[in-house]
């Protein structure tokens, strides 16, 4: 379960907030998607969930853990995908993978299975001996999503994972997430791309301009808007009454 | 950073400097008249041929190191090359921006010479008008052949497959390279005794005088600058010509077809190879191979930060080879010396030798200083990662640390074995390194911690321009006056016995340790903190 208690941000010298005051619990099971236009705040509010970004107010609760005052406690149950995939360019992806599984603390057989099952899935086998730095730029997105799936997290916080994916990895990642959920997990990610948070995602969460305006499942939503078919209608909507 | 703050730093800069300078030109200057009894030569031309020569070794550094970074290495390169800009005047910018960045440093490490050449030697106005000339025209020609060198390898490089493994290589070989031709120069020119004139000197040697680097050598020594300077000067104008031309060559060889040399990219691509499990490291273990990956693999990085130590090894494993295996006199002598210093040595004595050179090799752990900076763009997701980042990070840290002791190990330890000196000695002697190491690597690594770069595009610049890489300098610098300068002043002046300060030395670098450690933990995490704000 994921706690924000009037979590907000405002960056150094930035007169606005970039995230304002949120209260939000984000129950386990189910996959939600992040959605809202460029520069809303999605990317801040998750890394301040992931203990990347300290927020200006309040405090995040991981299954019970803050994230500022038991961080390790609390990032142990996470798994990040950034924005960004360039990240440790110079190792190749299977010292990255194994960077990542010892990291979490995951047992030296379990991570060496895993690492197998990962790259059989996503087909990346024979190129886990390469610098990540020769990677494409969906190599590099599958390989930091690999990294963060070798411990089984149980929440999976993903920003924007579907840029850069060839349809192929798109699917598979899409499966993937499915499946964590199966589990029992958490699925959090971000996306502009609304077909896949209508088809994907249990609840959507919605931000406009540092704020959460709608928490809910899609169902709910479209309920509310009667009018409006596809959830991009909704989105335009909503953003708009909320300008 | 406010007005005031620059203003002081500058100020700070410039007085440290000053002491630098002073530093060599006091004791010079206070001591003349001894010195000029023990050397047969003229101390001002002697203080310019030691100029000479320093600054063209500087040169020749610098050229290799900022055309690489500036040129081949720059990852912006791609980019200039969609735009519709006049390539050579892009060229030319390149390189007037390395020709600046080697100036600077000729320039700064010429005054305190220059001073003592004004002091001491007849001042001509002729004279004064070759060093001037020779000051901005040596980089220019070592630029030129750097560049046409560079060029010509490069051309070859870009055809050859894995091109990033390729340019590794050129860029150690052709130190490798330069010091060796340099090497056989110094060696040519001290065999052929003071009579000699130039006119019998090996080719290499007679090709590079013509070109006009080194043919105030035999003159300054001899006769001062009388019709000699016509003829240099004459031979500085071809020089310039030279450089001025060696500006297109580079354009067409550098810059063959189009600016995007990199096509296809730095990306390595390794064969085929099965995977294979992975052993299980700690994670401090893993940011060891982190670091170690990042600077091997990254040109501008093995550049500034363990370039220096493989060269200042390869030069002093080449002359010691050479005097042990060619000078036939040696084995001799080495018999006599032998049993000398065996007789007098003791265990203070190395320990003092052992800090006096470890603590010049501080000079050398630059890299250290861009430990964090260099992090910049992983940061984000190293935070998001349930570590402890103090412990993981002194991985890093101790990457650098073996580079150095490496470094001071073989430099310490070899003449040790081949003077046949005890074991008790030469352990004595890798502890007192061991002292040095973790109390001066912290150092920049805090600096950098402290004031850290985090916003840098190009990886030239982090290392380059990162406020952390002057403030280290200038710190090696202060610890290396305060700590030889204080075992100076100790014996000279107070008139302390060797013993007593050897361990003194030990007591301030133990206690130097301690403090370092207690700061880097502090800095750490304070660091990371301002990262997640
Ligand atoms: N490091 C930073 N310093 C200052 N302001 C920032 C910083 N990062 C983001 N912002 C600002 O915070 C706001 C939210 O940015 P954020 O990156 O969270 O948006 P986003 O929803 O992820 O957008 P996108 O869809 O483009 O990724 C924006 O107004 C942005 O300008
Ligand atoms: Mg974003």
């Amino acid at each position: 379960m994921i706690e924000l208690k009037n979590i907000s941000k405002k960056y150094s010298g930035a007169a606005n907030y970039a995230v304002a005051p949120t209260d939000l619990i984000i129950k386990p099971g189910k996959i939600i998607g992040f959605i809202g236009h460029n520069g809303a705040g999605k990317s801040t509010t998750l890394k301040m969930m992931t203990g990347v970004l300290t927020p200006t107010t309040g405090d995040v609760e991981i299954n019970g853990y803050s994230i500022i005052n038991e961080d390790r406690k609390a990032k142990s149950d996470l798994g990040y995908v950034p924005d960004n995939p360039d990240v440790f360019l110079k190792l190749t992806g299977l010292e990255y993978l194994n960077f990542m599984g010892t990291a979490y603390g995951v047992e030296r057989e379990v991570l060496n299975n895993r690492i197998d099952e990962l790259a059989n899935k996503y087909l990346m086998s024979d190129k886990l001996n390469d610098l990540i730095d020769s990677y494409s730029h969906g190599m590099r997105q599958k390989i930091v999503v690999m990294g963060a799936l070798v411990h089984e997290p149980k929440i999976l916080i993903l920003d924007e994972p579907l840029t850069g994916l060839d349809p192929q990895a798109s699917r598979l990642l899409k499966d993937s997430m499915i499946d964590h959920v199966a589990k029992g997990h958490t699925v959090l990610f971000s996306t502009h791309v609304l077909e896949v948070a209508e088809k994907l995602c249990d609840e959507i969460l919605i931000i406009n301009r540092g704020k959460i305006i709608y928490q809910g499942t899609l169902s709910d939503l479209k309920a509310q808007y009667q009018e409006s078919e596809s959830l991009e209608d909704i989105f335009f909507a909503i953003t708009n009454e909320n300008d | 950073m406010s007005k005031l703050k620059r203003g002081l730093l500058s100020l700070l800069i410039v007085v440290i400097i000053l002491g630098v300078f002073a530093s060599i030109l006091v004791p010079v200057l206070l001591h003349a008249d001894e010195l000029q009894e023990l050397i047969p030569w003229n101390i001002g031309i002697l203080a310019m041929m030691i100029c000479f020569y320093l600054t063209f070794i500087l040169a020749i550094i610098s050229a290799i190191g900022f055309t690489f970074s500036s040129g081949y290495l720059d990852k912006n390169l791609d980019n200039y090359s969609v735009l519709p800009i006049n390539k050579r005047e892009f060229v030319i910018a390149k390189l007037a921006l390395v020709y600046y960045n080697v100036i600077s440093l000729v320039i700064l490490i010429s005054v305190p010479f220059i001073i003592i050449y004004l002091v001491f030697a007849k001042i001509s106005l002729i004279g004064i008008l070759a060093i001037i000339i020779y000051t901005f025209t040596m980089p220019l020609v070592v630029i030129y052949f750097v560049t046409i060198i560079l060029g010509t390898l490069m051309y070859f490089v870009n055809k050859v497959k894995n091109k990033a493994l390729a340019k590794n290589v050129l860029f150690s070989l052709f130190f490798i390279v330069a010091f060796g031709l340099y090497l056989a120069f110094v060696i040519t020119m001290s065999s052929l005794g003071e009579d000699n004139s130039l006119a019998q000197v090996t080719f290499i040697v007679e090709i590079i005088q013509k070109v006009g680097v080194f043919f105030f050598y035999s003159d300054w020594a001899s006769n001062l600058l009388i019709y000699e300077d016509i003829k240099n000067l004459l031979l500085m104008m071809v020089v310039f010509i030279g450089g001025s031309i060696s500006i297109l060559y580079f354009e067409k060889v550098y810059f063959k077809g189009s600016l995007g040399f990199n096509e296809g990219g730095i990306r390595s691509k390794s064969t085929l190879r099965k995977n294979s499990k992975l052993p299980h490291y700690s994670m401090t273990k893993w940011f060891f191979i982190k670091e170690a990956k990042d600077i091997f693999k990254t040109g501008t990085y093995f550049f500034n930060s363990v370039m220096g130590n493989i060269l200042i090894v390869v030069i002093y494993l080449g002359m010691m080879g050479y005097y042990y295996f060619f000078q036939s006199d040696t084995a001799s002598v080495s018999q006599e010396i032998t049993t000398m210093i065996n007789n007098y040595l003791d265990i203070e004595i190395i320990i003092i030798i052992t800090i006096v050179i470890g603590t010049f090799f501080t000079l050398f752990n630059n890299g250290a200083a861009t430990i964090f900076s260099r992090e910049a763009k992983s940061l984000d997701f190293i935070n998001s990662l349930p570590l402890k980042q103090s412990r993981a990070f002194f991985g890093k840290v101790v990457f650098h640390g073996l580079v150095e002791f490496l470094t001071l190990f073989i430099f310490m330890i070899i003449p040790m074995l081949v003077l046949k000196i005890s074991v008790v000695y030469i352990i004595a002697s890798i502890l007192v390194m061991f002292l040095i190491i973790l109390a001066t690597i912290l150092l920049p690594v805090c600096l950098d911690l402290r004031f850290p770069n985090l916003d840098w595009e190009s990886e030239t610049a982090v290392v380059k321009r990162s406020k952390s890489i002057w403030m280290t300098m200038i710190a090696h610098l202060i610890l290396i006056s305060l700590v030889l300068g204080g075992c100076a002043a100790l014996y000279f002046v107070l008139d302390i016995d060797y013993k007593i300060i050897s361990y003194l030395v030990v007591g301030y670098y133990v206690i130097m340790s301690i403090v370092m450690i207690i700061i880097y933990r502090k800095l750490i995490d304070a660091a990371f903190k301002k990262v997640r704000n």
